[in-house]
Formats: C-alpha cells, structure tokens, sequence
C-alpha cells in the first residue's frame, strides 16, 4: 500500500465539509508522497496522522458552521411552507402530536407492566413456588401459586440453593381504634417478608416488627386513615379474626406499597400466630393449598437445576395426590403428573395478575394510531409535490447535491415532529388522569425517571420522522432538475401510492370501529340478557362472618313489615360469579364440578326462581335443612339423571348424598363467560351464609338503604353496613372487558378523526391543483352536482376499498375477542354495515363539505389570472 | 489588518506565483519559518482570505500523486497586494529610529 493510512484519511474526510473534500485530502496526498520519496515510509506515515490529528477538530468545526448556514436557510424554509400551508401543517402537527402523546401513554402503561415488582432488592433471586399439574400429554393449564403452610420451611431444609423463605396470606380485615370500624388489606406473613422484599419502613425495626404475636406494621396512609398520624409506634388497635376482635400493638410503619408492587397491602401481621389458629386443619399438612410461597435463593443458584428436587419433595409430600392422579389417566411411566416450579418474581405479575397481550394490544392501537398520522404527512406531502418539485429542481440546478436534498426533507420532517413531540408531551400530561382512570393505573410523567424513557421518546421521533419524511426525502430528491423545470413531469396528487396508503388508513381506522361496535354490542347482550332471576331491586348486604341465621331474624323483626322491603334471603354466595364454587365428583371415571350454593328456604322465591318440576324448601319442614337438595337442569343433563326427584345425586360419598326434590331451570348463577354448569342448591352447612340479599320494592331506594343500613347498626355493632346492588356487582365481573371496549372505543375514535383529518387535506390539495378545471368546466355547462360528483367519487372509491379489505380482518379479531364468552351475541353482517357505513359518511361529508367551497366560486374568479 | 500568520500565507502566495495551493504553501512557509504549521492552519486563513477578495482562487488539474484529486491555485488580487503593501509600510515605520536600548544581544 503506498497510499496515506486509510483509518487518517477517513477521518479526514467524514470531518471535512464536502466542498472541500477533494482539494484538502488531494494536498495531504501529494505532501505525503513527497515524504515517502524523500524519507521512509513510516515517517510519512507519522506526518499524515500527526496532520490528521492537528486539523481533523479545526476541519469539522468549520463544516458545522457551513453546516448551521444551510440548516438555518432550511428551517425557514420549514417555516415558511408551514405558514402558506397552514391547513396542511396544521393536520400534521394535530396528527402526529395526537399520535405521539398517545404512544408517550402506551410507553408508560408498557413500562408499568414490564417493570412490575423490579423496585425489590435482589429481585432476580425471588422465586414464586407454584404447583403444576399435567395432562398425560405434558400440557398444563398453569401452575397454583397457593401452597401450604409447611411447604416454605421444607423447601429450605431440604434443598441447599434455597435462602430463605416467607409465606403469605391475604385478606380483608376489619380494624377497630376507638369506635371506629375500618375494613384494610392485610397480608399475613412471616417476619423474613421484610427482609426478603423492599418495602422500607418509615419507623420501627424491622428485625423485631414482626416477630410476636400481637406485631402489626401499618403502612403510612393506613396509620393515617387510622389515627390520623404516622407517630403510632407503641399505639394499640383491635383487629378481628373470625368473629372476634384481638388487640394488637403498631411496632412498625412502611412506605405504601407502590403501585407497580402486585404485593399491596395496608397492614402486615405474623401468619405464624394467626392462620393456624384459623385453619387447624392445615398446619403441618402439604395437601392444603392456602398461602403462596416465596423464595430467595442463592444468587448462584439456576432453578432450572432444581427442578428435580422440586420433583422428589413432591412426590415425598403429596404421594397420595400423585397416586390419585395416575389411577384416574394414563400417564407414560416415570412421568410425574404434578410437582413444584419456582416462577421468577418478574413473570408472576405478568403471569397471573396481568396479561402481556394488553401490553401488545395497546402498543398495536398506539402504532396504528401514528401510523395513520404518517400517512397524512406521506399522502400530504405527496399532494404537494409538485410546489416542491420545482424547489427541487432549482436547488439541483444551482449545485445542491442528492444527499443535501434528501437531508433536507429528512431534517423538515424530524422538525415537525419535534415540535409535534413538544405538543403531544402537553397533550400527555393532561390526558394521563383520563389515561389512569381508563387503565386502572397509576401512571405518572416523569421524563427523567429512567433512561429508558428519553431514550423511546427519541425513538418515536426518529421512526415517526424517517416514516413521514421518506417520500419527500426518497422520492422528490431523485427528480431531474431538466424534467421538472421544464414541466414534462406530472405528480399527481392521486397516484397509486397515494391511494394505497389512503385505503391502508380507512383499513386500519374500519377496524377499529367495526371493533368497538362489535364489543359495545356484545356488552349491551351480556346487560340484557336473561339471567333467570331477579337482578334489579336487589341489594347485596356483606355478612363478614357474622351468624347469617341470627342476622336475618334481627333483620326482618326490624323490617319484616317495612312495605319498602320485598323480601330478606341468604345465600352463601352472589351470583355472577366467575369461576366455579363447589367441589369434583368422580362419575363413571370422570372428573365433574358441582357447584354449590347454600340459600335459607326464601331465597328462590326472593330472588323469582319457580322451578321446573317439584318442590322448594320449606320452613315447616326441619327435615329440608338437611340431606336435600333441588339441582338444576345441568346437572340432571350432565349425569343423564331420568326420575330425578327421589334420587339422590350420583357420584356424593354416601353419608352425605341428598336426596333431590326438586329441579330448577338453568339460571345464570355464573358469569356469562361460563355455560351452565351442574349445580345443587341446598340449605346443608356445606358453606356458610356470606351474603345476606334484600329485595326493595319499587321506589325511593336512598330511603330504603338509610333505613337498611340503621336497622344494621341495631343488629351488630361489629361488622360495618358493606352493601352492593346485584346488578352492579354482576356487571363488575366484566370491568375488565368494558374497560377495553373503552380503550378500543377512544382509539378507533382518534383513528376516524385523523383519517378524516388527512382526507380533508388531500380533497383540499386536490381541488386547489383542479380550480382551472373546475373553472373551465362550469363554463361549458357543467353542474355543480355533477363536479361534486366528479371529485367524490375517486376518493370514495378509495375510501370504499379500504373499508372492504377492513372486514375480514375486523371479523377474524372480533370471533377471536367472542369466543372468550359462552353466551355471545351473533354479530351479524349489520354491524360491519353500520361500522363501513359511519366511515364512508364521515368521508363523504368531508370530500363535499371541501369541494363546495371551490365549487360555489364564480368561474370568472379562477380563470382570469390568465 | 492582517494577522502575522495570514501575511505569512500571502507572501507564500506571492512567491509561489502560478503554484500556490495548500500543499506548496504549507512546504514553502515549513521551509522559511521554523513554525510547525498544520494543513488546516493553512487551508482556513487561505479560504478566509479568498472570501475577503484578498485572493483569488481557481482549480487546478488533478495529479496522479493527489489520488487524481483537483486541486485550488490561489492568487493574489490587487487589494491583497495592496494590503500586504500597507503592511509593510507599518512596519518599516514601526521599525524606522527605534532607540538604542542597550541590550546586546
């Protein structure tokens, strides 16, 4: 090689300013020869990289000062074309700051989710311990994080690579300071629960906080809501366990949890002292499924090694289960159908309380959302492609080189996403009370929170920059300055590309909204659907474990002749649930749920259940209280039952199979999202009553509640009024999907609103570049219907191709969304009608509304400037 | 007025005549100076200057030794010979009856 050192020379050149490339590398070249042919090699070499060195800096200082010469003469450029096109600018500043606010939100939510309970110290080696069980075929439907209560224990004992352990028990407690009744979250845990995970305490130590029996640690806001003060170190409150209240002593205040922790509590207290006493039958047993269990285990410890130990600890625990399991399927040999798995902490949350597909669901909507923004700024810039293509061919003509002009596009379009970035973080901070409410979060706009978050909103500038930037930057740049400036080149503002993209908006934006109909009307199917019971009128009185028996006959002393009250029942569970309340019977060789629901022998005729054939129970029969039980249709079906009254249901142990008196029809007691199944209805203890139902009549139902919740007052002093309407409570079982009918319902609304947007700046670009014509048109006779016409149908037939190509795809995300239900609406062709229809109206209105302005012009006005 | 560098990079020019360009005036002022120059120190003050209109720059055919690369002939215009003339008076009348300080040297 006898040239310079490549690695100098390139760095000479990528700092010189590109005028000056030539003639600067050119000399050092030439010196550099000179010094090779006088001295030796390497002391030329020497030179060239000292010389490199001493001006590369000074070099690329003045580049950027030519540099910042063109940048300023392009940013007012930027600015100049934003203010003669301010309609233009305008929908693409909306545009795009919309879409960016909206993905700055999605990044919060998507971080949120993904982040959840990292904030631990040593994260990384926190273990949830959940029991699988498989199918003979190695499938399983997820594993059980509840465990039982000697599992933690024998897990450190028994393997070395596990730390340590805490258990934990969650419920709601009631809390008595003073008169005061509070109903708080408590977890039940062992003392290592501080020390395992990060929850700081404010006061107290958290060596001690926890290690008696009567230890309860409060969090701040519960200290506060308690006595009104966090200084409650030493201070005593009674907490009630089964029916009665204990006192117990504040040792110690945390932080509240914060809100992306799935551990959320108000108050801390030893499971030690308190779940045996609750549940004696569980202590020491491995078959009782009760509290969850996690781990620490030595930073160099892989669970994946331990999956063994997890498998012999199983087998050695639960090998009456194991045994069970494989009488009742074959399981090939040496597979163990079930056993223990240590699930990291990061994947519980995402695993069983959350679901990653909310966060792909969310950063689609978002994605599409700025999509159809880039879109308008593409079709846009397209439209206005002939005003720049003569720039284009000027400053071709006067030495610009390619790589300037698509810098420039480039650099136009970064800069109106720059200011749309500034708009849309404004945008943000005001929607995110809207956002967290939706959500059901606690989001909140830090920029300097984490790296990550500059980080993706530089991103969201670069991609939404490079997208919406690349025709003009890709396309105008390559005109020929000849072509352009003599007129032989035609953009049109109509052309394939333009449309492609136009259709692609009215695809995404039509399945939106064929989305949203199709959720809003499977919603309003689930309200109105027949449940077989009485749903309205009817209040839900929370017994919290107070005698239901004595509770109902306190209570209708009291109101039994208050006309306002129809009717007084309990029951051991509300109806609506999801999820299954009973217990598995084994009919010939299967395994079947029952479900069971204890009621009083009024409830059927509260709640408006006739039965089918039989009869109900009756309060002049004690007999009814036991060994008898009215089953409904399900179950008569599912173990093809033919007498049924008089039998006894199949598949009970012996000594407590019920004799069946009654059949009722298949009502609803479930959620929606279930078939019916097999129940029993019995006034047996299997359960105990959980929910006292009042059934008010027709009229002043605040009255009826005050006098509800006074006549509560008189009959316990220890359990606050806790009421719900049934419908209300029913309808909260589906918060989830309403939730996201709303999510679905707000986005396909900004995505119509922004198709349209771009759609009222092509029609205006189009009739602009069209005035002559329309011009000349009225003048040989035409109508303006018939111009109208003439400009509308181009873009409807767009617009149309668009909303067609929406329904495949919308039907086969809206069957996939239904099939969650059992009982779902049949979302018939009128829907996707309605969806494309709404879209095509909307267009129609903005094409007509656009070119009447230009139609109602006198000819004479566009046609005598030349 | 004129820095004592850029004075320096004109009268290389001058002397150079019809080979001026950066590489001949970096080995001219290496040769008569005991300066170390670097090319950009050269290259700056000789763009500068031509912006000025105190030279007058046109493009040179590309030698092999370059890498085929043109390079930029500077000239001088006669308001950078009047400058540099200018110059010189000031410091002929700076130097002229200075007094004896009595310091040999």
């Amino acid at each position: 090689m006898n040239g310079p050192p490549r690695l100098a020379r390139w760095l000479l050149s990528i700092s010189l300013h590109p005028v000056d490339r030539d003639e600067v590398l050119g000399d050092l070249s030439e010196m550099y020869a000179h010094f090779r042919a006088n001295y030796s090699p390497g002391r030329a070499n020497a030179w060239y990289w000292i010389q490199t060195l001493k001006s590369a800096p000074r070099f690329f200082f003045q580049s950027l000062v030519w540099k910042s010469i063109m940048l300023k003469n392009y940013l007012k450029l930027t600015i100049r074309t934003l203010a003669k096109q301010k309609m233009q600018g305008g929908i693409n500043l909306a545009g795009l700051s919309i879409g960016i606010a909206l993905c700055i939100l999605i990044m919060l939510f998507v971080r949120d989710e993904m982040t959840h309970d990292q904030f631990h110290a040593g994260q990384e080696n926190i273990y949830q311990i959940q029991d699988f069980r498989f199918q003979p075929d190695g499938s399983t439907g997820g594993g059980n994080s509840n465990g039982s209560l000697p599992l933690g224990r024998t897990l450190v004992q028994d393997i070395g690579a596990i730390e340590d352990y805490v258990r934990i028990w969650a419920d709601e407690y009631f809390v008595r300071t003073g008169s005061d009744v509070f109903n708080e979250d408590a977890l039940f845990v062992d003392p290592s629960f501080l020390d395992i995970f990060t929850f700081p305490l404010l006061s107290g130590d958290a060596e001690t906080a926890l290690s008696s029996r009567s230890n309860v640690v409060l969090t701040e806001s519960t200290a506060i809501r308690l006595f009104g003060t966090t200084d409650v170190v030493g201070k005593t409150m009674e907490v009630r366990v089964g029916t009665e209240y204990e006192v117990v002593d504040v040792t110690a205040v945390a932080a509240d949890p914060p809100g992306n922790s799935t551990l959320q509590f108000g108050m801390l207290m030893p499971i030690e002292t308190w779940i045996p006493v609750q549940f004696p039958q569980a202590v020491g047993q491995f078959g009782w499924s009760l509290v969850k269990t996690y781990v620490r285990m030595r930073s160099d410890a892989n669970p994946e090694d331990l999956n063994e130990s997890f498998d012999a600890l199983y087998a050695s625990t639960n090998g009456d289960y194991l045994q069970t399991l494989r009488e009742r399927a074959e399981y090939p040999d040496g597979f163990q159908p079930a056993t223990f798995r240590a699930i990291p902490l990061a994947d519980v949350y995402l695993s069983r309380y959350s679901d990653p597909s909310y966060s792909y669901i969310l950063s689609a909507i978002g994605l599409i959302i700025l999509l159809i923004a880039c879109i308008n700024f593409m079709t846009l810039s397209i439209g206005r492609s002939l005003s720049r293509s003569r720039e284009v061919g000027i400053r071709k003509s006067v030495g610009a080189v390619r790589s300037q002009l698509i810098g420039q596009f480039w650099g136009e379009a970064l800069f109106m996403t720059l200011i749309s970035t500034c708009l849309g973080l404004i945008f943000a901070w005001y929607a995110l009370p809207i956002f967290n409410d939706i959500t059901d979060k606690q989001l909140t706009l830090n920029l300097l929170e984490h790296w990550s978050f500059p980080v993706g909103i530089l991103g969201i500038i670069l991609l939404t920059g490079l997208i919406s930037g690349s025709y003009p930057a890709l396309v105008l740049s390559s005109f020929r300055p000849v072509d352009v400036l003599k007129s032989r080149l035609r953009v049109s503002g109509s052309n394939l590309f333009t449309r492609g993209l136009v259709t692609l908006q009215f695809t995404l934006s039509v399945c939106l909204i064929i989305g949203t109909l199709v959720m809003r009307e499977q919603m309003d199917f689930l309200r109105n659907q027949d449940r077989g019971f009485r749903t309205d009128q009817v209040v839900l009185i929370n017994l919290n474990g107070i005698d239901g028996d004595l509770a109902r006959t306190r209570f209708a002393d009291r109101l039994g002749q208050d006309s306002r009250i129809a009717g007084i029942s309990l029951a051991s569970s509300s109806l609506g649930y999801r999820g299954s309340n009973g217990y598995a019977v084994t009919f010939e060789g299967e395994k079947v749920n029952v479900d069971v629901l204890r009621v009083d022998h009024s409830f059927l005729d509260v709640m408006d259940i006739s039965l089918q054939s039989g009869r109900s129970f009756d309060p002049d029969r004690p007999a009814d209280s036991t060994g008898v039980v009215i089953v409904n249709q399900a179950l008569v079906d599912r173990f093809g039952m033919t007498d049924v009254i008089g039998e006894i249901v199949p598949g009970l142990a012996p000594e407590d199979s019920p004799t069946v008196v009654g059949i009722s029809p298949n009502f609803r007691y479930q959620s929606l999202y279930q078939d019916v199944g097999p129940l029993m209805i019995t006034m047996e203890k299997f359960q105990s009553y959980r929910y006292m139902y009042v059934r008010l009549t027709p009229g002043n139902v605040e009255g009826s509640i005050q006098k509800l919740e006074d006549s509560w007052k008189e009959v316990t002093a220890d359990v606050p009024f806790q009421f719900e309407f049934l419908d209300d409570r029913m309808a909260r079982v589906y918060a989830r999907d309403i939730r996201w009918a709303r999510i679905i319902n707000i986005a396909s609304g900004f995505a119509i609103f922004l198709a349209l947007l771009g759609l009222l700046g092509l029609t205006s670009l189009t009739v602009q570049s069209r005035t002559k014509e329309i011009g000349i048109r009225k003048v040989l006779g035409a109508s303006s219907s018939g111009i109208i016409g003439l400009i509308t149908k181009d873009f409807a037939l767009t617009v149309l191709i668009g909303a067609g190509l929406a329904v495949p795809l919308a039907y086969i995300f809206a069957d996939n969304w239904l099939s969650g239900f059992a009982f779902r609406t049949q979302a018939g062709p009128m829907i996707y009608v309605a969806g494309i229809a709404i879209v095509l109206l909307g267009a129609l209105l903005t094409i007509i509304a656009q070119s009447l302005k230009t139609v109602a012009t006198q000819p004479v006005e566009t046609l005598r400037s030349e | 007025m004129l820095s004592r560098s850029d004075e320096l990079i004109l009268l290389a020019v001058w002397k150079l005549q019809d080979d001026a360009y950066g590489a001949s005036v970096l080995d001219h002022l290496q040769q008569k100076t005991a300066e170390e120059w670097s090319i950009a120190g050269v290259y700056a003050p000789l763009k500068r200057m031509a912006s000025r209109g105190l030279l007058r720059s046109s493009t040179g055919w590309p030698t092999p030794e370059r890498g085929g690369r043109r390079k930029r002939l500077y000239q001088l215009t006669a308001k950078g010979v009047a400058l540099l003339q200018d110059s010189r008076a000031e410091y002929e009348s700076m130097w002229s009856r200075l007094p004896d300080l009595g310091l040999s040297i």
